[in-house]
């Protein structure tokens, strides 16, 4: 197992956020987390990456990349110097080639030399992601990254991104309040309620994915079973 | 380049007018001068000091309720404790621009450090960064546009202590040029040294922001 927790429990203040999660993640996996607004599951994402004061045992590794709901790009870089900040211990010319390689994995080789608020939402948060795939780390975490993107450019990144993990399958840890989005991307959905782990679904659909899985059969079930098993507000 | 400046305002055209062909133009330098080594001093001190409380709690906890505690002494009150402590040279001009400097830019540095988004600090810290390269690379451009503010503030300070520095114990300067116009009675010096204090001021700024815009080109775009 690459990721183990057991009985983890975070508080903020006196308020118990988490209450002893039980959790592991294989290599290669992607797992989604989906629950309902407050549920503690952007939480669990940080206590993984140990962001933030937690009890129990997790097991995670040192090398993760994360990507946010507002991209967290730095403004005051350029898309190249973004994606290059996590290569510092790179030589030059190699540093240049892997970010090469990113430009031309995220489509923004033509805009290596813009700022952050020079580029929409979505590419803004290709930058993100190729920044977080640039440093090769273990696994990638993802809080929400496409919850600022209206529903056209959304879907486009999902496919985008599903690409993206067909060709390395690295381990990806992604936070989501969108069954579609979770089902579409996932391998396992963990559902989460009140601080728990209320459900560990598996995701037996065909890769790689299109859009069209959308609207199979087998999609349209399972998004169906998750929502009447937890309810319309997941 | 004294002797130099001391020269050229001596020997002007006819036309430029009488208050202009004084020692204005040294003066200006004089003022400019302490203004600008005192706003540097200030401005580098209150942007360390500001970043570090702004970052650590420990240091925000021991640190900030002292400065608050000076902050809103006016400036101008300290000068004859400065000129006690250090004399009339210009070692206590300095520091009283420099000190009055420190407050805007401490404040904005501080609020600019405290303000960068949780999220640049764990992205970095998941790249590998961590302490000094976290800091400069992160945190120091995240407050940037508070830190500018705070400096731009802070230029407008300076220039308002010069003058006040320069009425006791000084041989020149904008403030000296004023104080001895009045004793003369010559509004149309008065009025031409307030000119020039205006325009170094304003002159000091755009000047700045300038710069910035060049060193920092991102700033010109709005920030996501």
């Amino acid at each position: 197992m690459l990721i183990q927790v057991q009985g983890l429990r975070v508080s903020y203040g006196n308020t118990e956020v988490l209450h002893g999660i039980d959790l592991e993640i294989q290599e290669g996996q992607f797992v989604s987390i989906v629950g309902k607004s407050g549920c503690g599951k952007s939480t669990l994402l940080l206590a993984l990456a140990s962001f933030v004061p937690h009890d129990g045992a997790v097991e995670f590794p040192a090398d993760f990349g994360m990507v946010f709901q507002n991209y967290a790009v730095f403004p005051w870089m350029t898309v190249r110097d973004n994606i290059a900040f996590g290569l510092s211990k790179l030589p030059a010319v190699e540093r240049a080639t892997v970010v090469d390689k990113h430009l031309v994995l995220v489509g923004l080789e033509s805009h290596a030399n813009k700022y952050p608020s020079q580029l929409s939402g979505g590419q803004a948060q290709r930058v993100a992601l190729a920044r977080a795939l640039a440093a090769n780390p273990k696994v990638i975490l993802m809080d929400e990254p496409f919850g600022a993107l209206d529903n056209f450019t959304r879907s486009q990144m999902q496919q985008w991104l599903a690409g993206v993990w067909q060709n390395d399958h690295k381990t990806v840890v992604l936070v989501t309040h969108n069954i579609e989005e979770a089902i579409f991307l996932s391998d396992r959905i963990i559902l989460m309620d009140k601080g728990e782990i209320e459900g560990d679904v598996e995701v037996d659909l065909q890769r790689p994915r299109a859009s069209e899985l959308k609207f199979s059969t087998g999609f349209v079930d399972l998004r169906r079973s998750i929502l009447e098993r937890f309810g319309q507000g997941v | 380049m004294a002797e130099m400046l001391r020269s050229s305002s001596r020997h002007m055209p006819d036309w430029i007018p009488q208050w202009l062909r004084s020692d204005l133009v040294w003066d200006a330098f004089v003022s400019s001068r302490r203004a600008l080594v005192g706003w540097a001093l200030g401005s580098v001190i209150g942007t360390f000091v500001g970043i570090t409380t702004g970052r650590i709690r420990s240091l925000e906890a021991y640190f900030a309720p002292i400065i608050q505690l000076f902050r809103p002494l006016p400036p101008v009150a300290i000068i004859p404790i400065i000129i006690v402590w250090l004399g009339i040279g210009e070692p206590s001009k300095l520091f009283s621009i420099a000190f009055a400097v420190f407050f805007p830019v401490w404040i904005n540095a501080h609020l600019g450090a405290q303000k960068v988004p949780q999220s640049f600090i764990w992205s970095a810290s998941s790249l590998g960064s961590r302490g000094w390269r976290t800091l400069t690379r992160v945190i120091l451009p995240g407050a940037l546009p508070f830190i500018i503010a705070g400096l731009r503030t802070g230029i407008a300070v300076a220039f308002v202590m010069v003058y006040v520095s320069e009425l006791a114990g000084a041989s020149a300067g904008i403030g000296y040029e004023i104080s001895t116009s009045q004793l003369a009675y010559r509004v149309d010096r008065m009025m031409g040294a307030l000119l020039v204090l205006g325009i170094l001021g304003a002159g000091s700024d755009w000047a700045l922001t300038r710069g910035l815009n060049r060193l920092c080109p991102w700033l010109r775009y709005s920030v996501r």
